[in-house]
């Protein structure tokens, strides 16, 4: 009973992560390469790389229990500099995400609020969330499972209700899937997953390395390709793919479809409870990581500064809060607005392809600490070339050149904070 | 490792900085030197820290923090001579348990030794 509570716990972790109205975004961006059934063979593909991605996480994280992962996995297999710029390159992805979801949450209260009134609301639900966590992470985590599951049960709701509704306007024939298509989609249908892993920081016994947080990563993984397999499904049987690929708010306009008050409410809602929920598991998770950061004396000792009764990293949570709100405005910027997808996808396959090669490095030295998981590097070997193929297709794409400038940008920013942090001083240790 | 952990004690129980932040704090701590097959269990009732004995006690808690490394590690982090933090990133030290009774113990580390 203990381990099904256990599992279940992690599951709402993973998937309270992964669940974002960005994916929602991200998703219709799959239709421009492969429609019908080929969105459930890139979805299928896109989950088995995942399902080799969390169980190299779950091996690596059991040789680091405790330990904030991408920042201990990549430390020990690249060396601390190197793991230092993946770690900070990994929360600027999750700053962004949080942005668009936040332009995300005030288009959808756009729809109901005049804009003041919707900017108002917006501060008030960021604010409210931080508000949660500074009192303290156990709180924080009973609100993120009470809102994964609500926000699971709306979108099955809202696809149903589209299933029940004949379908609007006339489909043209679905044209045959293309190799590159199937390939292009990979990596965008890859950003559906994200965050799932961040559950291996919610391990509270050793036991769990073992079974639970398998199990329970593997339910997560199928959970997600099965609920947006549905909802993209629902999708197309109310939308061409001309129409869905444009779509900033694709469950709006299906609630728009079903023409029910009750659909409306229902698509604000699940909306809102997504953004609420990967705001709440995100910055908690990622105000850890600096502030972990922080304590090894990589960063300034500010982000390490405690907070309250319950030691919150308060100043690391105002730190993500802050980066988010300023983000999100620039997040309607139209020539930022066109490469998101594409951005995020690139970050994301970069930061998965190095934790398969971490996992590949550490699983040859002779340290036999950690629980062993049934991988093979013959699987993980392919595993890590296709993700690293499918990053350099979605960069090389002719239409990636904001993209590219962006990653640039921030590579280049990344590099010059590292290069600051490891300066030579005259000062000997 | 007694000896150090008494110190630890009696450091922590003295704090008046410490205890303001932990006086509501309950839980169990076990250390387990991966190297000699030792354990070591510490009460924490109401933030002072109670009884510490050798061997790891099962009094009913089933959930307490549990810290494993080994023996020179474990007791350099209780003397403040390293990092508990960077000890765990670096695969020296591992940790189980609730990340609120982990991040306590880390702040009475900085608070006691400043790393």
């Amino acid at each position: 009973m203990k381990n099904a509570f256990d599992v279940l716990r992690l599951c709402a972790i993973a998937v309270g992560m992964a669940i974002t109205i960005s994916c929602n975004t991200v998703l219709v961006s799959l239709f421009p390469f492969v429609q019908g059934s080929a969105l459930f063979a890139a979805l299928g593909i896109a989950g088995l790389c995942m399902g080799v991605i969390v169980l190299c996480f779950t091996e690596l994280a059991s040789r680091f229990p405790g330990a904030i992962g991408i920042r201990a996995f990549t430390k020990a297999a690249f060396g601390n500099r190197f793991s230092l710029s993946i770690t900070l390159f990994y929360v600027v992805m999750m700053m962004m995400i949080g942005g668009l979801e936040g332009y995300l949450c005030y288009l959808l209260l756009l729809q109901v609020l005049s804009p003041p009134i919707a900017v108002l609301v917006l501060l008030v639900l960021v604010l409210s969330i931080l508000m949660v966590n500074l009192s303290g992470y156990e709180l924080s985590l009973n609100l993120q499972i009470a809102i994964t599951v609500a926000v699971v049960t709306l979108m099955l709701v809202l696809a149903v209700m589209a299933f029940a509704e004949p379908a609007t306007g006339t489909h043209p024939a679905v044209a045959p899937t293309r190799i590159d298509g199937l390939l292009g989609a990979v990596p965008r249908a890859l950003f559906l997953f994200v965050g799932i892993e961040w559950a291996v920081m919610h391990v509270s016994r050793h036991d769990a390395f073992r079974r639970t947080l398998p199990i329970a990563l593997i339910i997560s993984v199928a959970t997600i390709a099965l609920l947006y397999g549905t909802f993209g499904a629902a999708l197309q049987k109310h939308f061409v793919a001309a129409e869905l690929g444009s779509l900033a708010l694709p469950h709006l306009e299906l609630a728009r479809v079903i023409a029910s008050p009750a659909a409306l409410w229902l698509a604000t809602l699940v909306g809102l409870l997504a953004v609420l929920s990967s705001f709440n598991v995100g910055l908690s998770g990622a105000a850890r990581i600096l502030y972990s950061l922080a304590r090894e004396r990589e960063i300034p000792a500010w982000f390490a500064q405690l907070h309250g009764p319950r030691l919150s990293p308060r100043n690391a949570m105002l730190f993500i809060s802050a980066g988010v709100m300023l983000m999100a405005p620039l997040m309607a910027a139209p020539v930022l607005n066109t490469s998101l997808s594409r951005l995020f996808s690139a970050h994301l396959v970069a930061v998965y392809a190095l934790i398969l090669l971490a996992w590949l490095k550490i699983r040859r030295q002779p340290d036999r600490r950690g629980v062993k998981q049934p991988l093979h590097p013959l699987i993980v070997w392919p595993t890590m070339l296709f993700l690293a193929v499918i990053g350099v297709g979605v960069i090389a794409e002719p239409e990636a050149k904001i993209a590219r400038l962006i990653l640039l940008g921030e590579l280049a920013v990344i590099g010059a904070i590292c290069t600051y942090l490891y300066r030579p001083t005259l000062i000997k240790a | 490792m007694l000896n150090i952990l008494e110190d630890f004690k009696l450091q922590v129980n003295a704090n008046p900085q410490i205890q303001r932040i932990v006086k509501s704090w309950d839980t169990d701590i076990v250390l387990e030197e991966n190297d000699t097959a030792t354990s070591y269990w510490m009460n924490i009732d109401r933030g002072q820290i109670g009884q510490i004995h050798l061997g790891d006690i099962a009094n009913g808690n089933d959930n307490p923090i549990r810290i494993v490394g080994d023996g020179a590690t474990l007791r350099a982090v209780f003397e403040g001579k390293i990092n508990g933090i960077r000890a765990n990133n670096d695969g020296l030290l591992e940790i189980y348990g609730q990340m609120n009774d982990q991040v306590k113990l880390d702040a009475i580390a900085l608070i006691l030794w400043g790393i």
